[in-house]
């Protein structure tokens, strides 16, 4: 008895709830409205990829500044120490092989020969002087 | 494509249009809300895949949609959509008053219950069984028929009073 009640009474608010008074009729052109959405996607399309383009800028700008800068400038420098050792003695070897090699071309009246026998052997001797000063450091 | 979403509108407006008038909170109008739902039903189906029936899907969506609407600020509420090809006619059709006063009585119960119970007797009214009610909601069909019970009487007791 109070079971069957119950149902009545909930199907009677499923029915005020289904026929609800209709205060408007809804009207949808469709063809036009998918029009609509389109650019509205579009739109939506934009503004998210302007969106993640900022986030990759800001991304990036941190990336630079913090994490890459620090390990690029480690590895940079260390870079540049064994470019910069090599020049110092690519420099000393040169410079030697001028010395001798001026000292050579007078002695046999070329000292234009000289001169270019003394830089390439110097340049030869410097990177051999660096190469070794190299595995006596790994080492 | 477009014809089903034709098809998808024409069988469903009703249906979602009521549950808008529920959910819709101040500054936002019902008509509002039911554009945004419908602009997501457009949005997702290319991605329905028919696992579900498409009215346990068109429930899932619309819920989903007004349940973020009552998260939106003042701020974000001029971002709404403003579609020109969905018009609200008024009606002019005399209306029962009694019906009118159950109807008054029966929604400002609902809106009243927090918004799971919420979802839940709105899925009840609209006729659906407690297991396509538990697939909409993600919640067990025990656990549906449990807060049924209690939800009932919450409701019952609220319009009792107004009636």
């Amino acid at each position: 008895m109070w079971n069957s009640e119950q149902k009545n009474i909930w199907q009677e608010l499923k029915n005020t709830w289904n026929e609800q008074p209709q205060s408007e009729k809804i009207n949808i052109q469709v063809s036009q409205l998918i029009n609509e959405f389109k650019s509205k996607v579009s739109q939506f399309e934009k503004d998210s990829i302007n969106s993640d383009i900022a986030t990759l800028k800001l991304n990036w700008d941190k990336t630079k500044r913090n994490y890459l800068t620090q390990f690029e400038k480690d590895l940079i420098e260390k870079h540049k120490n064994t470019f910069n050792n090599l020049g110092l003695f690519i420099g000393i070897g040169t410079s030697t092989g001028i010395s001798f090699g001026v000292a050579f071309g007078s002695v046999y009246d070329n000292i234009g020969i000289g001169i270019a026998l003394g830089i390439s052997f110097g340049v030869a001797l410097g990177i051999i002087l660096w190469l070794v000063i190299q595995k006596i450091n790994k080492k | 494509m477009t014809e089903t979403f034709e098809q998808i509108l024409e069988n469903n407006k009703e249906k979602i249009y009521r549950i808008c008038k529920i959910y819709t909170v101040s500054p936002l109008e019902p008509q509002d809300l039911f554009q945004e739902v419908i602009f997501a039903i457009w949005k997702s189906l290319s991605a329905f895949k028919g696992n579900s029936s498409i009215d346990t899907w068109i429930y899932r969506i619309t819920l989903n949609v007004c349940l973020r609407s009552k998260q939106k600020s003042e701020k974000t509420y001029n971002k709404t959509l403003q579609l020109e090809s969905i018009q609200f006619i008024p009606l002019v059709i005399p209306i029962e008053n009694n019906q009118q006063e159950k109807y008054i009585a029966l929604s400002s119960c609902i809106s009243k219950l927090n918004n799971e119970n919420k979802s839940i007797i709105i899925l009840y009214l609209e006729e659906l069984k407690y297991k396509e009610i538990a697939e909409i909601t993600g919640l067990t069909e025990n656990h549906i028929a449990v807060k049924m019970k209690r939800i009932k009487k919450i409701l019952l007791d609220c319009i009792t009073n107004k009636i």
